[in-house]
């Protein structure tokens, strides 16, 4: 009797536990099979032995990128690492500094690599007579905040022997500082305010080089803005959900309240916009607001990810040409650099044909100044100008 | 394709199921050559080129097996047996040595052959052991021909144990094939769901999170070890992560093979409890460790042989075992390892002697589990070189004249972020839960009643959990792939 009990029991436990595994199985199945299958379709014809491993891959992505139950998996899957008490995530890629603030790792920095694509820039633009200024955002990770900054090298870190080596060779370096929060908690990009001090911080170094810059006084007063803030979800957030980031961010959008007027042109992406700042460069995407579906649009200002377009601002019509040689750590910050030059062209040399264009622009372009940020090591690594 | 991958477990594997349980139960035929289908399909979807070579092995080998028995008694029979053998080692040795080989003659005869950069297919090293235990049963007559080349072809490619064992043997599976039953057993079913969650936990929640730390402080993703609680850490984490990673993967076998009504042998039995080196081995890998005993060592004489003999069989056993892990001086030195270390247990009667006496058995545990740890430096590292570095950094030794300091704070960030899930892998490799659930089921029946529904439970979150790793979670495949 007792055994047939026992039985019953394991046959009943065992049939909860079978129950809820086939229906995640099947459930979850359901709402992606048709992605999958139309994935699968559509690649079909061009399956060939040598592509088909990575085409697997595009089949896995499918099923976990487009989840329909991705957010609250995600936010669980946040909350075990909070029990588990990690720090990093991701293959150490992605980690949670002591003041809970996102930081990324960058493997295999190649510090050469960078100083020597800097100072290729520095000298081919000193020849021409056009100063350049290499820009180190203010660091969001500090031997406070995280106590193996040392030893590994983070996006957007502050690394003095690179600064250090580029100063010795005649690179005009701005150390970039913000008062406040300089960075964002879930995200590696830096706060509105702390992107609008590095524009000011810039701008101060093109008038003490004698540039035409205008209007400084007005661009720089914050009161000249009207300011709107979104509750913002960053990567930190993608990867491993709200509950272990401890909530999103506060990103904060500006729109002037003086006059302005811009063209942003992008001839290789046939993109032509023209409009007040909000319209032409903040690119609109705000109104959508669908923040948590794609957290950057509410980032996307300019024209990312294309490797060139330039801003011409009509309100400063005869004001300063500039060339901004970033990845997307300065996307607000050469907008709103761009309030008080007559034109500001953007390259990314990570985009298509980017590196070509940095070429051409370093050997022909017409500038009255050069400015280079970029945080991630992508951003060295895709620059061979010998 | 594996386990712990979206594609697997939210498109193969429900489509198998169904497909297998709307087959009527009687048609167990038809139900093999579906499966057989589906492990095909299992292993074309990331080896397309290779699935030809298995198929024609599956053949050859059938064919072998047939002419074995209808040779039986006669020497055409052992003939037929080490033919067989010889396409099995052959195929082997091209696809995991030829370059190893060729390799070495040039660097010590001064040649240059070309290198034929043949791809490793994977599983190789199991589905051809498994066929070389067919031929073997057969002529031992300890199991019967298989005449049906479709059940020959699902017993060596069964896609549960294809990719990376355990090494099922044709007698323990043979009845099986043709005689398990079809239908629907929850008992069965539901305790393989239970082996599949449990091993895709210890290999999505445990292996993979220790991987991270054993990659860093070898090498995968930054320079060596840069402390020694740094090396200390990393040898620590890749022991949790290959048992885990490994035995993970034989619990999501068994649980899998049980789910379609098969019973496949243990592979694990809690390795890192063990006591002496022999008692670990008879714990680890199990199906490959008593793969060797019977197919090799026994054959040439075991234990009970004149002492050089002993010797012999041993030095030839543990370095095929080396060797079947992979073209590489560090896979033989690994094999030379243990054929050291168990020789000396042997002559010495060591597990006998720490059985008896106790404070022989605390200190020899130490130094057992000391072996396996440096064991696990020859094998992980890339190569014997840096097995030496790193061993010398492990115990403060210069490396090149350089110091390398006892702690750093990269070496405190690992510790700090990993100590629950390190608590959790001593917990998980050890009989814990076993001992806990057999005392439960001595007590009351109350008390039995909460254990099941809080392990009911338990499973249920684990479920769930593992599923928010997949779809965070990359590309990460199992260790065993590469053997």
């Amino acid at each position: 009797m007792e055994e047939q009990n026992k039985k019953k029991k394991i046959t009943k436990s065992g049939l909860v536990l079978t129950l809820v595994f086939l229906a995640v199985v099947i459930f979850l199945t359901g709402w992606n099979f048709d992605r999958f299958v139309s994935l699968l379709k559509a690649d079909l014809p061009g399956i060939t032995p040598e592509n088909v491993i990575w085409r697997t891959g595009s089949w896995n992505t499918a099923y976990t990128e487009y989840f329909r139950f991705r957010e609250p998996l995600i936010d669980l899957y946040g909350v075990v690492n909070l029990g588990l008490d990690k720090k990093s995530l991701d293959n150490f890629t992605l980690l949670k500094d002591s003041e809970n603030k996102m930081q990324s790792t960058q493997e295999g920095f190649d510090r050469l690599h960078a100083e020597e694509a800097v100072m290729i820039l520095s000298e081919s633009f000193a020849q021409r007579g056009i100063p350049l200024l290499f820009v180190s955002e203010p660091p969001r990770v500090t031997e406070e905040s995280f106590p193996v900054s040392a030893e590994v090298h983070f996006f957007g870190s502050r690394d003095p022997e690179f600064l250090r080596a580029l100063t010795e060779s005649g690179v005009d370096v701005l150390e970039a500082a913000s008062e406040g929060e300089v960075a964002l908690k879930t995200d590696m990009h830096l706060t509105t305010a702390a992107e609008m001090d590095v524009a000011r911080q810039i701008a101060e170094w093109l008038k003490r080089q004698g540039i035409d810059y205008r209007d400084d006084d007005l661009i720089f007063d914050l009161a000249n803005y009207d300011a709107a803030s979104h509750l913002f979800y960053g990567n930190l957030v993608k990867s491993s959900g709200r509950y272990y980031t401890l909530g999103g961010d506060d990103f904060e959008l500006l729109y002037p309240r003086f006059e302005t007027d811009f063209t942003i042109d992008n001839p290789e992406g046939n993109i032509e916009r023209r409009g007040d700042f909000r319209h032409s460069l903040m690119n609109g995407m705000e109104d959508q607001l669908e923040i948590n579906a794609n957290p950057y649009w509410v980032l996307d200002y300019l024209q990312y990810p294309s490797a060139r377009y330039t801003i011409t601002n009509h309100k400063q019509e005869g004001g300063c040409k500039i060339l901004y040689v970033m990845d997307s750590v300065a996307m607000r910050t050469a907008a709103y650099l761009a309030l008080g030059a007559g034109e500001v062209t953007v390259i990314d040399p990570r985009g298509a044909n980017g590196n070509a264009l940095l070429i051409e622009a370093m050997n022909t372009g017409d500038y009255d100044a050069v400015i280079v940020e970029g945080g991630g090591q992508d951003f060295y690594f895709t620059m061979n100008l010998y | 394709m594996i386990f712990s991958s979206a594609v697997f477990l939210f498109a193969f594997f429900p489509v198998c199921l169904a497909g297998y349980y709307l087959i009527p139960k009687s048609r167990l035929g038809v139900k093999n050559i579906f499966l057989l289908i589906m492990s095909l399909a299992f292993y074309a979807y990331g080896e397309p080129k290779f699935v030809f070579i298995m198929i024609l092995s599956i053949f050859v080998n059938w064919a072998f097996g047939l002419a074995v028995d209808y040779f039986r008694g006669k020497a055409v029979a052992k003939a037929c047996l080490i033919g067989m053998g010889a396409w099995n080692v052959g195929i082997f040795f091209i696809y995991k040595y030829l370059d190893f080989t060729i390799i070495n003659i040039d660097r010590f005869f001064g040649l240059r052959f070309e290198l034929q950069g043949f791809v490793l297919p994977i599983g190789i090293s199991f589905f051809t052991f498994q066929a070389i235990s067919y031929g073997i049963d057969v002529y031992r007559g300890t199991a019967a021909v298989q005449k049906n080349p479709l059940n020959t072809a699902l017993y060596i490619s069964f896609f549960p144990q294809l990719m990376a064992g355990p090494i099922v043997r044709y007698n323990a599976i043979a009845a099986q094939l043709t005689g398990r039953g079809g239908g629907f057993d929850l008992e069965n079913f539901s305790y393989g769901v239970k082996r599949f969650v449990i091993g895709l936990s210890k290999k999505l929640i445990l292996a993979n999170t220790v991987a991270v730390v054993a990659d860093r402080a070898f090498g995968a993703q930054a320079a060596d070890p840069q402390a020694v609680l740094t090396a200390w850490l990393g040898v620590i984490c890749y022991s949790f992560q290959i048992y885990f990673d490994f035995s993970g993967y034989s619990d999501m076998a068994i649980g899998l093979g049980r789910m379609f009504g098969f019973r496949f042998d243990e592979n694990f039995n809690y390795p890192y409890i063990s006591r002496t080196i022999t008692e670990f081995w008879r714990r680890w890998h199990i199906s490959l460790s008593s793969w060797f005993r019977d197919y090799v060592y026994i054959p040439l004489g075991g234990s009970r042989v004149p002492t050089g003999r002993l010797i012999f069989n041993l030095f030839a056993t543990w370095m095929l075992t080396g060797v079947w892990h992979g073209a590489g001086w560090n896979f033989i030195a690994w094999g030379f390892w243990y054929f050291v270390l168990l020789t000396f247990e042997k002559l010495l009667r060591i597990p006998e002697r720490a059985a008896k006496t106790p404070w022989i058995g605390i200190p020899y545990r130490i130094f057992t589990i000391l072996c396996f740890l440096c064991g696990w430096v020859v094998f992980r590292a890339p190569g014997l070189a840096e097995a030496m570095r790193y061993l010398k950094i492990m115990f403060g030794l210069p490396v090149n004249g350089r110091h390398f300091p006892v702690v750093s704070e990269l070496a405190l960030f690992y510790l700090k972020d990993n100590w629950v899930v390190l608590i959790l892998c001593v917990l998980a490799c050890t009989p814990i839960l076993a001992v806990l659930t057999a005392g439960v089921r001595k007590g009351s029946v109350g008390l039995n009643k909460t254990w099941d529904v809080m392990g009911t439970a338990g499973l249920i979150a684990l479920i769930f959990i593992c599923v928010s790793y997949i779809v965070n979670g990359s590309y990460n495949p199992f260790i065993y792939f590469n053997f």
